[in-house]
């Protein structure tokens, strides 16, 4: 099938096999491979990326079902050269290790922004209940966020 | 490997005549992809049910509050209307996976999977809620939700049918959900249970309670339904309750090794729930 979509702010039209996993799509089709694979199941948030404004886990998704949709991935943060004011809190706060779990916890963190620009540090547990770090404990994570949205007000 | 993505019910009905046994219709996915890579299928078509419009959206009637198949959790906890009339399904909605899951998980979804935990199904059992079926041959069918769940895993869907919306009854309730899990977020509940309650001035006129993961599908806990009959909330006394909770949980499992933890676990979670009433 044909697909169009937007991702990262660009039309994409391309020819595929709509029944392969977005998270495919993404990494093998469209050579993005800042969305990482974990757990293929949905549990650890490894593959979040954003479609229509929702954080959803990529390895379940279809890319056919991303038709005429948008698409933002961890590529997409980045605008002309500056980093996403939450990568850098990231960077600063020390919320990063190994890293392999970091581009799933900022989409989930980007995806709150969108919808809610001043969350409670409640709701900021919440929107990343679906992410698993196995290296920071969450603290500075939870932190990184919580300062990211302090600035946004 | 085929997809097709129909966007309303005449195309879906194309799409539904024409399935076979390797056809699966998709809607979240969250559950089927997951199925679909442990079973390591791959040769398989698939219908993309979320673009037809007609199964989405949530609609309030005089007796019934219909919901479309695709509506998601996230659109559940959203909606008012469902927040204010239907608190146990609002309350499963909410506790139901991650964010991500539930931006994606579905109504229609959760009821057609079939799954012996599945806290939506609990509720829809508590609600006497019923299921709108849509065939190829553009046929609607209604069926109880006791009779649309036939054991775990198993519905009576039969080939080249979707379930298309969820109806349920509009009354003067009062109704509750709580599930034990292995933690407190992102968890499949070890044992679930929703109550429904038709009020009259104060006073429970009719309770319809059931158990979940104590069976392949939930489970009528008649021995509650019976206490909480006739009585106000102020009468309800706890001790009473977990006494019957752990008498149902014996009857639903008698022999099954969980039934040490689920007779424990059953009064844990009913004091959250009598504790939460209003």
């Amino acid at each position: 099938m044909k697909i169009r979509a937007v991702v990262n702010g660009a039309a994409v039209e391309k020819e595929i096999d709509g029944s392969k996993r977005l998270i495919d799509f993404l990494r093998e089709d469209l050579g993005l491979t800042g969305t990482k694979e974990g757990c293929s199941e949905g549990e650890c948030g490894a593959c979040t990326v954003i479609l229509n404004g929702e954080a959803v886990p990529s390895c379940l998704v279809l890319a056919g079902q991303i038709q005429g949709g948008e698409i933002l991935t961890i590529e997409g943060l980045e605008k002309n050269g500056e980093l996403d004011l939450l990568q850098k809190k990231f960077i600063s706060h020390g919320a990063i290790q190994c890293g392999f779990c970091t581009p799933g916890f900022l989409m989930s963190a980007k995806a709150l922004f969108m919808k809610n620009p001043h969350p409670s540090s409640e709701e900021i547990r919440r929107a990343i209940e679906g992410n698993i770090c196995r290296c920071t404990g969450y603290i500075k994570i939870v932190e990184a966020i919580e300062d990211a949205a302090k600035e946004m007000e | 490997m085929m997809f097709t993505a129909p966007a309303d019910e005449k195309e879906l009905q194309a799409a539904l005549s024409q399935a076979d046994e390797r056809t699966y219709l998709i809607a979240g996915g969250t559950d089927l992809l997951i199925h679909l890579q442990n079973r390591k299928e791959t040769d398989c078509s698939f219908i993309d049910l979320t673009k037809v419009k007609e199964l989405q959206g949530i609609r309030e009637e005089k007796d019934w509050i219909d919901i479309g198949a695709l509506v998601t959790m996230t659109e559940l906890c959203a909606s008012p209307l469902v927040k204010e009339e239907l608190r146990a399904l609002y309350l499963a909605a909410y506790h139901l996976g991650s964010e991500q899951i539930r931006n994606r998980a579905t109504l229609g979804g959760a009821i057609a999977n079939a799954s012996q935990s599945s806290d939506c199904s609990v509720v829809l059992f508590a609600y006497g809620a019923l299921v709108e079926i849509f065939s190829a041959q553009g046929e609607r069918r209604k069926v109880p939700m006791d009779q649309f769940i036939k054991g775990r895993e198993k519905t009576c869907l039969d080939r080249g049918e979707a379930v298309s919306r969820i109806l349920i009854p509009r009354q003067e309730r009062s109704s509750m959900f709580g599930k034990v899990g292995a933690r407190k977020a992102v968890t499949i509940a070890k044992i679930n249970c929703a109550m429904d309650f038709r009020m009259e001035e104060g006073l429970i006129q009719k309770a319809s309670i059931y158990l979940g993961a104590v069976g392949v599908k939930p489970v009528e806990a008649r021995l509650l339904e019976n206490y909480f009959q006739g009585k106000s909330f102020a009468e309800i006394a706890l001790q009473d309750v977990q006494e019957l909770g752990k008498e149902e949980v014996e009857k639903a499992i008698p022999t099954r090794p969980s039934r040490f933890y689920k007779r424990v676990a059953v009064q844990g979670l009913l004091e959250d729930m009598i504790g939460a009433l209003p």
